[in-house]
């Protein structure tokens, strides 16, 4: 029985590879993400002066703080590379994409949790670090179904009310993203 | 044709030595499409036995309306600029296909570098009144050969100000892609239409910089290599052709009433790539469309623009 085909949103993965079309090389990463940015780095045998690790903050935010200075001060040529969870990832992406980096001068690599960013479509907030299959939306309190249906432009995957025609209703908690 | 509509010539203007412009309407009176920055449109030329097609890109700013564009009249051509020239007048009644961009601008850049290499500065033209409409950060750049050659120059300095710059190639300058490419702010797209050297150069310049393709865009009419005589064989529709010197290997196939897919007819766009069945002889490949793995592969060729030499080719058609 061959499995149904995978929703054309969902990300693909694939690992860290470097880009020598580009002259300054970025790294950062989160959780898991830092190990393995870290560990890439050292297999390097570019000069230091064209690559550069974020500094890992306890926090994605603060990760995302130091990543921003670094593009502010960056210029054509720069590559970046992502390694964590996909709540960090896309965050990361989402804050490239508004510097105007394009998908070629990205790459983003899963590491460790599969716990997912989840986009409420009712209320419009999103959820990170959600790993079950159903979450109670903090924004509007209804109980959403986590898709796999993803946007890059919100960063998230989709959550739409799973009892919305069955009020109460609601299938078991799983989960299936830890 | 893609969708033709058919036109009458309102204006006929020089602009140059060897470049008109013509603005063209539509028969009926009601406004032609509106179209996006860097789009053209194929003209049908009538020229001895057959109808030639050739791009031209759209100048204006896009609202619906009258068409003006702008032809250089070729030295070495297959007949179509010097018709334009010497045969075409107010009133003169033509067919043009829909406007078609294979040259837009991004949506998501944050600066758009423009370069325009002499007559290449049409689809630059509407792409700088586009970015002004939408009030984007740009610069633009024209070069070209010596001061009676800058058609457009008035035009683009009322239109950019101090954003447009000009160099001329017979007072010795010459744009410096290096300097001019690097330290770029991130988000920075490089847009140019001209002669292959200068596109070159652009480009070579850019990668050495680490600028990714997805921000190096060109627009290039290459046109038909003229060759031997040469025959194909077109195994779905069972016909047996001859490529003249001056036809294109599309043309042939279109002259005999066979339906090929295409779209831009200069080698770039990839829509009338075409599957080589069999081949016994060599490809002359004349396209910017097919990677080199393609080109060696000898299964592949774009005959909008390509030729072949040999014994035998049969193509998928």
């Amino acid at each position: 029985m061959t499995p149904p085909p995978a929703i054309k949103s969902q990300p693909q993965y694939q690992p860290l590879a470097f880009d020598s079309t580009g002259n300054f090389h970025v790294f950062a990463g989160h959780a898991e993400g830092v190990r393995r940015v870290r560990k890439f780095i050292s297999t390097l045998s570019t000069p230091s002066t064209q690559v550069h690790l974020v500094h890992p903050g306890a926090t994605i935010q603060e990760t995302l703080a130091a990543l921003k200075i670094v593009l502010e001060a960056s210029h054509m040529g720069l590559r970046l590379y992502l390694a964590g969870p996909e709540d960090f990832l896309w965050q990361a992406a989402r804050l490239a994409r508004e510097f105007g980096l394009s998908a070629d001068e990205m790459k983003l690599e899963h590491c460790g949790t599969l716990a997912r960013p989840v986009y409420c479509v009712h209320c419009d907030h999103v959820t990170p670090d959600v790993r079950t299959n159903l979450v109670t939306c903090p924004g509007c309190g209804r109980t959403l179904f986590v898709r796999d249906h993803f946007s890059r432009h919100l960063s998230a995957y989709m959550g739409f009310q799973i009892d919305a025609e069955t009020p109460g209703i609601v299938p078991a908690v799983e989960e299936v993203y830890p | 044709m893609n969708g033709e509509i058919p036109v009458l010539v309102r204006e006929v203007r020089p602009l140059a030595p060897d470049i008109k412009e013509f603005c063209l309407a539509r028969e009926d009176g009601q406004a032609l499409p509106p179209f996006s920055g860097g789009s053209h449109i194929l003209v049908a030329l009538p020229l001895g036995e057959r109808t030639h097609l050739n791009a031209y890109s759209l100048t204006g700013d896009g609202e619906a309306g009258d068409y003006r564009i702008a032809v250089r009249r070729e030295i070495k051509s297959r007949g179509g600029s010097h018709f334009m020239h010497d045969e075409v007048r107010p009133g003169h009644k033509l067919c043009i296909s829909h406007p078609v961009n294979l040259f837009s601008l991004s949506r998501t850049a944050r600066h758009h570098i423009l370069v325009a290499g002499g007559i290449g500065i049409t689809p630059i033209l509407a792409q700088v009144r586009q970015l002004k409409r939408l009030g984007a950060s740009f610069e633009v750049h024209y070069a070209y050969r010596n001061p009676d050659q800058g058609a457009f120059a008035d035009q683009l300095k009322d239109l950019a100000g101090p954003a447009a710059h000009f160099t001329i190639d017979s007072l010795g300058q010459f744009i410096q892609f290096p300097a001019l490419l690097a330290n770029r702010a991130l988000g920075t797209h490089l847009y140019i239409c001209g002669p292959t050297g200068l596109r070159d150069a652009a480009f070579t310049a850019a990668r050495s910089l680490g600028w990714p393709t997805s921000h190096l865009h060109s627009e290039q009419f290459l046109h038909p290599l003229k060759g031997k005589l040469f025959q194909v064989s077109l195994a779905k529709s069972g016909r047996e052709l001859s490529v003249s010197p001056d036809t294109s290997l599309l043309e042939a196939i279109e002259s005999a009433g066979v339906a090929a897919p295409y779209l831009c007819r200069g080698g770039a766009c990839g829509q009338c790539e075409t599957e080589v069945l069999e081949a016994e002889g060599e490809f002359l490949h004349h396209d910017v469309y097919l990677t080199e793995a393609e080109k060696a592969s000898r299964r592949k060729i774009m005959p909008c623009v390509s030729r072949f030499e040999g014994k035998c080719l049969i193509l998928n058609l």
